[in-house]
């Protein structure tokens, strides 16, 4: 496991990747699908953490160096520091964390994809055989004949019984060939795979809610990055730079 | 798969699970093998990609795609 990084009160702790062990039961282990997706999104947490805290600190800095007094010509007054070296900084902090981030975030929902795809492949694996494909075919004449109530109740209880055969026959057509509407279609969907694969059906939910944290830390993140940009923009230096470039801008119209 | 003709619909499931599940088995093996593959490719791409998005002028990313949200 990739080292966590040293623990800052400068950024939220929401960042820090221990933010995601509630997620991590399904991901760790020896084999555990998603293993490798879970130190993955825990990279990008470290990576957002750290550079948080670092423009956080930088900050941080600046802002306690605005009470320190400075002699001018005109007298002594409270120093205004530039904040475009805080900007320049940040932005290439930005820059590499994003990247990082990006990469990270791919990787974690390439994985959830293969997950969930491999998920269904073995949930309709049973009915692409050509003797599982005349069975099915069979098992959904069967349930077509029930009330949609029946036709829950007996997939339920296939699904509960281990009974792939007809679980596959419901998933693999589409909702009407067995007699349902596509909500119920989704909810025997999603039971079937709680029940018939725990595990891969846990890693993909937990990947998902992994992604999901890493979103929302990432949105922090770029909270800060935006305030500071803001900062500078409302700052003297960029009054100074706004003020020069509208002077090097002036025409002499007279001239024409 | 071929089935033996007197052989009952129930011994043919049971042969025919039992063959799925040696498959499964062999499936889950190659797809451990095509993963460490992909890890390490990926790993190399990782490597040689950052120097040249270092050269990018940025953007393009989700976190850019938020800042630009935020800004709006």
């Amino acid at each position: 496991m990739t080292a966590a990084p040293e623990v800052t009160t400068a950024a939220p702790p929401d960042l820090h990747p221990d933010a995601l062990l509630p997620h991590a039961g399904a991901l760790t282990g020896d084999d555990a699908p998603g293993a490798q997706a879970y130190l993955r999104a825990r990279e990008a947490m470290g990576e957002l953490y750290a550079s948080y805290g670092r423009i956080a600190e930088a900050v941080k800095a600046i802002e306690a160096s605005e009470h320190s007094v400075v002699s001018t010509p005109a007298g002594l007054r409270l120093g205004r520091p530039d904040l475009g070296p805080l900007v320049e900084a940040a932005q290439r902090a930005f820059e590499r964390t994003a990247r990082l981030v990006d990469a990270r975030l791919a990787s974690v929902t390439g994985d959830r994809d293969s997950l969930a795809k491999r998920l269904d492949a073995t949930l309709t694996e049973p009915s692409r055989s050509v003797l599982g494909i005349a069975q099915a075919s069979e098992i959904r004449t069967h349930l077509r004949s029930l009330t949609k109530a029946k036709v829950m109740e007996t997939v339920h209880a296939a699904a509960s019984s281990g009974d792939r055969m007809t679980v596959a026959a419901v998933l693999t057509a589409p909702p009407y060939l067995s007699g349902l509407d596509a909500e119920a279609h989704a909810t025997l969907r999603k039971a079937a795979m709680t029940t018939l694969e725990p595990l891969l059906s846990a890693s993909v939910e937990a990947l998902d809610a992994v992604a999901e944290r890493v979103r929302q830390a990432s949105k922090s993140y770029v909270g800060l990055y935006a305030r500071v940009r803001r900062g500078a923009d409302a700052g003297p230096s960029s009054r100074v730079r706004a003020a020069l470039k509208a002077l090097t801008e002036v025409r002499d119209d007279r001239a024409a | 798969m071929t089935a033996p003709r007197d052989e009952s619909m129930e011994d043919t499931l049971r042969r025919y699970c039992f063959e799925a599940d040696r498959e499964n088995q062999r499936l889950r093996g190659e797809l451990a093998e095509l993963r460490a593959d992909l890890w390490k490719l990926r790993a190399r791409s990782e490597r040689s990609e950052y120097p040249a998005r270092d050269a990018e002028a940025g953007g393009g990313t989700v976190l850019h795609e938020m800042l630009s949200e935020h800004s709006q």
